[in-house]
């Protein structure tokens, strides 16, 4: 008897204690493996919406690199309502700044996402579909580096060049053989992301755009205008911004258009942008809430901006009536305290669903009209006044590169462009209302027309020197 | 073996025979004391019966017995007596005082043992010391009284999690936490809060410290080795209230008392104050020599041409600081919170059934505005002898928590705390009818007294434990037992924020909820074998297996834009609903073997070994061995030790291996999340880089020392060293973030903490009714990496890269301060300055032109203690005791806010008034720089002037209470009554002039904006009847 009780207690805990290595299996639940999950052009598809989203985060288009190209220039300030983007008004960032990091990490881990497509192989599904998904991926690997190196690149700091330091560029996905690369230069990156924006041309076709929300035949082409644009590289950036404008997709928007076109989604001048809806509602961290006088609100028109344009002009202020009613509209409020906001870029607050245009149509005029000028083709003035004259403005009577580059401050002002051609035009930084503008003017070539590197990368690659200055 | 059997049986048979014909008759004694005093409640058994009595208050019993039978007397304090019965039908008894009974056995979790079989490290603290601090959870008990452990406020808000460090840091990962053993179980013991941004909420502070037995901590790898994987981090053992035979006695407990903090000499601006600051700062950036240039800023009219520059709001000029403006600081302080605790207990049974049972209430204020805890606990347990060989333990413990959690983990607008520090004072509280103003002109802060008023955030946990246990004995000496225990941890989050104030005002209000479910559930089964060879070899073995199954499933739900007030559901909200829910597991299998042997009481050897599985790593790394080899001398036990001096002497000493998987819980896995969207599509996104070499964290520990009581017992104390090596440690290795990701877990590095710890107490008076005795206690720990994983370029990799604060590199502590050095205010300009080097020498204004380094100590006390002294006359008692620790520093995180010399603080929102010291024209010498509105100094930035020594004193506990003479309780009816007056965190003493917050901080050495450490004043009444 009392063995059979000893055999019933070994029994039972031989039976627990059977516990096998394959018992111990944790459950995925919200996660798949990396490595044998990529199969159909579904899985791609998902992990491309990765890409996408990832250039959605606050901190990357969805508001810090849009803030930081205006505030690092005589368009916006940081009244610091809520402590935000007052050391980036101040130009006084530095590698342990948050933004620094935050902004670097975002576009590599955009980059991550596109090599993860990019590097897939053996897809099930349509050649074509698979292409067209690939060829995004590579548009975006392009665009993200060509953001990279206009942040962290030394191509204007002390008489720097396209032989400068610039940032890495990767092309692929946990190679570990390279994990911690090294800089390449200024000109290397973007002739890298020549290289990606004409597979991605050839890749994909313009029978399988989906939308501006997504990279197309065309945004490719319009990405390499802007760094062509961007490099001085003239004859590139004529070619490809007149590929755009031939297609024919586009045009620009007229005035009454115009607002419209920043709500929700865009118009006839979108080229890409980046989609919002209530879902992702980036809500307090999102554009409209820095711009306007809400409790954050800390970025402010400075006045010598709303002073630029004219009377009529739709991206100029608003006419308000007595009793509050918009008589004339315009992109710029006054508001409560005699603040310029503004209003009329990313306009909804709650929840916020505007698209983000990354690249409007409008851009590419002008970067054909100022090719035209820089390659002495005829027709600048027409390319360039076909803006103004679509806004209620005054016409240009000459095509000179500071009409040019007026124009396009008026035009682009808080989408993040003015501070990159300060740099790119070698200018210093100017400071029309030095009270509020915290920087003070750094001059071209000054150790902060480039931000650091972070400290995390630093730390942990040995490989990558940190930027002059810092 | 068959026949052998047989044999059992028939003799059984035979003794069923002889007992039917034994002469049954009556015995009848008095049981007394080594002084003759009778003593009432022994237990007197009859041997290998169920059949038993307890004596009355005189002594006496009398029970029905055979002759040849054995009677059993038993009683807490005593050495148990067997003695047979013989022809006489009197039996008269003195029972033999026990010295040292209470401390006599060592809970270690899987087993109990006699004090003098144990091996290893290990303090245990009775329950009634537990349950006299005032405290909702009940580690905080523990501060100051074990030697090496180091015990720190997450926050003062009641329920919130502690930080609990045993011998240091062991580990880089996350978690350096010690596992939680609740009866015998591993349980798991997160941060239950429903949002990770407002209060965090303990899960120990379900258990009422009025039903704790004991609270043990097992520090070395002899004592956590049967934890392996697990207790690395050491291993804390709460045992709860079992029953006590005899009839059912009662117990009510009541403590209520009243909190404030324990020491914030932190003030911030007066109105007044930050008007004229205001003002000096305007000119000195935008008047005559201005630092941003000449704007014709003057004193007179710097107002004026702020607002006329857009730098300043236009309600500044009818701001008159004579009458204007509110103090927000100190009003947001809730002064004299309320703290209140009943349990009732009720406890009683037979010879062969027992059970304890208690109901408990306690309702705890914050010392700010808007903070409640309150906890409801119900617990019973129950043993029963079933068959003379058969024994059944049970118990459930049920407890529900709500907390009114606040904001305080960040610098939100609705914490209250960034009120207390940042609120502009210019702004009115009040309307001009009285009501609270919503539409505060400065700043953009909320009016915190609205938001709490209006909000709703609450934290709800239900957890219920039950843990059944049958113990079988087989034959003679060999046990079986199979334990089951099922944890389940329900908690209920919910929040509205209102439509008109703060942060959900933009979208007409909002209102989230979400509900946790952790189960987690055990299995133990265990075969334990004594005998004992040749007389004096004893022998304890145990074969136990274990596994453990924790599920986690999470359900969330969101809305926005109410219709109306009053309505906190999500079901009234319109419009942006949001909703997730996930699931996680992970399930540990172990495998346990325990060997202890002595000789004669005399020499005693420990060995355990143990293998487990874990989940978290990837097939083929998943089992790890770990196990320990202790060995003790019970020197007083040899007779050449035959003296007066030493009445205990024990040598002991360990060497050992534990382990720790505190890794995500996939954390080997190459994952791709699929929780985002894009244009309302589903979005993959690489979520972790992967490893599939992670395995098990391997802790070495050596462990040496000596226990010891002299005189008596009147001085008794032991002396540690240990020493720990963690190799192949866990840690998120810093990936470059090219890659898309920021690091990798790995196993890499190696790290040691060494040091030793004493502890004393001496009865300097010990007579039948005057005691008095003091004890101490004292711990080091000196902690160094000594291996990181290597870069591209060979050299360590410092996992904290990217940190501002700290570091972590080879031959430093690990997370080291370091940080660029202030060298002062340059008395010439007014700016702040650092060394170039970090050192000494020339130094600099530009905050980028000086050198990061070592700022000499981490965050981890390098040494802490405890004293403290009791005195006992008769019924009174008095008692204190203080904890110190020390070594270490403490960054003032905030600083970053209000220490800032520019319009941040002086234009937005408000400083602290160390500002006033500032730098007004060459030649001051001050060490806080000129203000400038327009100004950017980075003396704010992370700097040295913001560290500060940790070291402190601080007054944990002082007591005074009387117990009213039994004699005279009996005479009203009661069996005891006693009162206590308490104090906790009286007093506190702060090395560093500078640290002007509460030196009590997290373990990571942050201040914070969390409530403060309390001090409080409490009175307790126990009844006994």
């Amino acid at each position: 008897m009392k063995f059979k009780y000893l055999l019933i207690a070994v029994l039972t805990v031989g039976l627990f204690a059977s516990c096998s290595e394959e018992d111990l299996d944790p459950t995925l639940a919200q996660s798949k493996s990396i490595e044998t999950s990529i199969n159909t052009t579904n899985d791609l598809q998902a992990v491309l919406n990765g890409a996408y989203e990832r250039m959605s985060s606050s901190a990357y288009y969805g508001r810090d690199i849009v803030v930081l190209g205006d505030i690092f220039s005589d368009n916006v300030y940081s009244n610091a309502n809520s402590n935000r983007f007052v050391v980036e008004g101040q130009m006084n960032l530095n590698s342990e700044s948050g933004i620094v990091e935050t902004l670097w990490a975002q576009m590599y881990g955009v980059i991550a996402s596109a090599n993860i497509v990019i590097n897939a192989e053996n897809i099930d599904g349509d050649q074509a579909t698979i292409d067209h998904l690939k060829g995004q991926a590579y548009a975006i690997r392009a665009l993200a580096h060509f953001d990279l190196v206009t942040f962290y690149g030394q191509q204007n700091v002390q008489g720097g060049s396209e032989s400068s330091v610039g940032v890495p560029y990767v092309m692929t996905f946990r190679d570990n053989d390279n994990l911690f690369p090294a800089r390449n230069t200024a000109g290397e990156v973007k002739q890298m992301a020549y290289d990606d924006l004409d597979m991605a041309s050839s890749l994909m076709s313009a029978s399988l755009n989906d939308g501006a929300v997504f990279m197309t035949t065309y945004a490719a082409d319009a990405i390499k205008a802007r760094i062509a644009a961007y490099f001085g590289d003239w004859p590139t950036a004529l070619t490809a911004s007149k590929a755009v404008i031939d297609s024919g997709a586009f045009s620009v928007a007229s005035e009454d258009q115009f607002l419209s076109t920043f709500a929700l989604e865009g118009g006839v001048n979108t080229i890409f942008e980046i989609s919002y809806s209530p879902i992702d509602n980036p809500g307090i961290n999102g554009l409209a809430n820095i711009y306007q006088d809400t409790n954050y609100g800390d970025v402010v028109v400075l006045p010598n901006l709303a002073a630029i344009y004219g009377d009529d002009d739709v991206r100029g202020v608003q006419d308000v009536a007595a009793d509050g009613t918009v008589t004339d509209a315009g992109v710029i409020q006054v508001d409560a305290a005699g603040l310029f906001r503004n209003v009329g870029k990313y306009p909804s607050i709650a929840p916020y669903d505007d698209n983000v245009p990354v690249i409007r149509y409008e851009e590419m005029v002008l970067i054909y009209a100022e090719a035209l000028l820089e390659t002495g083709g005829a027709d600048a003035l027409t390319w360039l006044n076909m803006i103004p004259s679509n806004r209620g403005a005054e016409l240009y009577t000459e095509a000179t590169k500071d009409n040019i580059l007026l124009e396009r401050r008026k035009e682009l002002a808080f989408e993040g462009f003015r501070f990159h051609d300060l740099a790119r035009t070698g200018k210093d930084i100017p400071t029309p209302d030095p009270v509020q503008q915290s920087h003070g003017g750094p001059m071209y070539g000054d150790y902060n027309f480039a931000l650091p590197v972070p400290f995390a990368e630093v730390d942990a690659n040995a490989n990558i020197d940190q930027n002059f200055g810092y | 073996m068959k026949k052998r059997l047989h044999g059992f049986l028939t003799l059984l048979l035979v003794l069923v025979v002889q007992i039917s014909f034994a002469q049954q008759k009556t015995v009848s004694g008095t049981v007394v004391d080594e002084d003759g005093l009778p003593v009432p409640g022994v237990t007197v058994m009859v041997q290998g019966t169920g059949e038993g009595t307890q004596t009355d208050f005189d002594g006496n019993y009398s029970i029905s017995v055979n002759q040849g039978q054995r009677l059993v007397f038993s009683f807490v304090g005593f050495v148990s007596q067997e003695i047979p019965v013989g022809t006489s039908s009197v039996l008269d008894v003195t029972m033999q005082t026990d010295v040292g009974k209470l401390e006599e056995v060592v809970v270690l979790g899987y087993s109990t043992k006699g004090v003098e079989e144990v091996t290893g490290s290990s303090v245990t603290i009775g329950g009634d010391e537990v349950a006299q601090i005032p405290v909702p959870s009940v580690e905080q008990a523990l501060q100051g009284k074990v030697a090496g452990v180091q015990i720190s406020m997450s926050s003062g808000t009641p329920g919130s999690t502690q930080d609990v460090r045993i011998r240091g840091l062991s580990s880089l990962a996350l978690n350096n936490e010690p596992l939680y053993v609740i009866d015998g179980v591993p349980v798991v013991n997160n941060n239950n809060s429903g949002s990770a941004n407002l209060s965090s909420l303990n899960p120990l502070a379900t258990i009422n410290s009025q039903d704790i037995e004991s609270i043990t901590v097992l520090k070395d790898a002899s004592a956590t080795a049967a934890y392996g994987a697990r207790g690395s981090n050491g291993v804390i053992v709460i045992t709860t209230k079992s029953g006590t035979s005899g009839e059912t006695k009662f117990s009510f407990n009541s403590t209520v008392g009243f909190q404030n903090d324990a020491y914030n000499e932190r003030e911030y601006l007066t109105g007044q104050q930050r008007y004229d600051l205001l003002i000096e700062s305007l000119v000195n950036s935008y008047g005559a020599n201005g630092n941003s240039g000449d704007f014709g800023f003057t004193e007179g009219n710097a107002l004026q041409l702020g607002v006329d520059f857009g730098i300043l709001d236009p309600d500044v000029l009818d701001f008159d600081p004579a009458v204007d403006g509110y103090n927000w600081d100190q009003n947001i302080k809730n002064e004299d919170a309320l703290t209140q605790n009943y349990t009732f207990s009720a406890t009683g049974g037979d010879e062969k059934s027992n059970f304890y049972a208690s109901l408990g209430y306690n309702n705890t204020e914050a010392t700010v505005k808007g903070v409640d805890f309150e906890r409801l606990n119900g617990s019973f347990s129950f043993e029963r002898e079933l068959r003379d060989n058969v024994d059944l333990s049970t118990s459930i413990n049920v407890s529900n928590i709500r907390q009114n959690p606040i904001l305080e983990q960040g610098s939100f607008f609705s914490n209250p705390f960034i009120t207390r520090t940042l609120m502009n004072p210019f702004n009115d509280r009040f309307n001009d009818d009285g009501t609270e103003n919503i539409d505060l002109r400065f700043g953009s802060l909320p009016n915190i007294f609205y938001v709490l008023e209006n909000n709703f955030n609450r934290n709800m946990l239900t957890r219920a434990i039950t843990n059944t246990k049958v113990d079988w004995e087989l034959f003679n000496g060999l046990t079986f037992s199979n334990r089951i225990s099922l944890d389940y941890q329900l908690t209920e989050y919910k929040s509205y924020i209102n439509r008109y104030e703060g942060d959900a005002a933009p979208v007409n209000g909002w209102a989230e909820s979400s509900d946790e479910k952790n189960f987690n559930w055990v299995y133990q089964g265990s075969l334990n074998y004594a005998f004992t060879l040749a007389e004096d070899h004893n022998f304890d073995a145990t074969a136990l297996f274990e596994y453990q199954n924790n599920q986690n499933s999470y359900l969330y739900g969101y809305g926005e834009n109410f219709p109306t007030d009053g309505l906190i559901n999500i079901a009234s909200a319109s419009a942006n609903f949001d909703a997730f829910s996930s699931f996680s597991d992970w399930i540990n299998s172990s495998y346990l073997g325990l060997l202890n042997y002595n000789y004669d009481g005399r020499y005693v050897v420990d060995l355990t070994y143990r293998r487990e599985g874990s989940s978290r790593f990837a097939p083929g790394n998943r089992y790890g061995d770990f196990g320990s080899v202790g060995l003790a001398w019970n020197i007083h036990r040899e007779a050449f030790m035959n003296n007066d001096i030493f009445n205990t002497l024990r040598l002991r000493g360990s060497y050992g291996i534990t382990g720790n998987n505190s890794v995500g819980l996939n954390a080997y896995q190459a994952l791709l999340a699929f929780g985002g969207d894009y244009n309302a599509n589903g979005a993959a996104t690489p979520s972790q880089f992967g490893n599939p070499d992670l395995e098990w964290e391997k802790g070495k520990t050596f462990d040496v020392g000596v226990n010891f009581g002299m005189f008596d017992s009147r001085l008794t104390g032991s002396f540690a060293y240990y020493s720990r090596t963690t190799s192949d440690l866990l840690q998120n290795v810093p990936l470059s973030l090219t890659t898309g990701f920021s690091g990798q877990d790995r196993n890499v590095g190696e790290m040691e903490n060494s040091g030793i710890e004493a502890q004393l107490t001496y009865e300097v008076i010990r007579t039948d009714d005057f005691l008095w005795s003091v004890n101490g206690n004292y711990a080091t720990v000196d902690n160094e990496v000594t291996e990181l994983a290597l870069g591209a370029d060979g050299e360590p990799l410092d996992p904290l890269a990217g940190s501002s604060y700290k570091t972590t590199r080879v031959g430093l502590p690990a997370a080291a301060w370091f940080m660029r050095t202030y060298a002062g205010v340059d008395t010439e300009t007014g700016l702040p300055t650092w060394y170039v080097n970090g050192v000494d020498g020339d130094v600099t204004s530009n905050y980028n032109e000086a050198e990061r380094v070592y700022q000499g100590a981490s965050a981890l006390p390098t040494y802490s203690g405890g004293f403290g002294t009791r005195v006992q006359y008769k019924g009174f008692f008095a008692e204190a005791n203080a904890y110190f620790a020390g070594g270490h520093k403490i960054y003032e995180q905030y600083a970053q806010f209000y220490m800032r010399t520019n319009s941040f603080t002086l234009g937005t929102y408000n400083g602290t008034q160390e500002l006033l010291e500032r730098w007004q024209q060459p030649g001051d010498v001050t060490d806080v720089p000129q203000v400038a509105f327009g100004g950017s100094n980075n003396f704010h930035t992370t700097n040295s002037r913001h560290l500060f020594d940790g070291d402190y004193i601080r007054l944990k506990n002082v007591a005074l209470g009387y117990s009213l003479p039994t004699t005279w309780a009996q005479s009203v009816g009661i069996d005891g009554l006693s009162l206590t007056l308490r104090g906790t965190n009286i007093a506190t003493w702060v090395k560093d002039d500078g640290l002007k917050l509460d030196p009590e901080v997290r373990a990571n050495g942050y201040t914070t904006l969390t409530t403060p450490p309390v001090e409080s004043y409490t009175l307790s009444v126990n009844v006994n009847f």
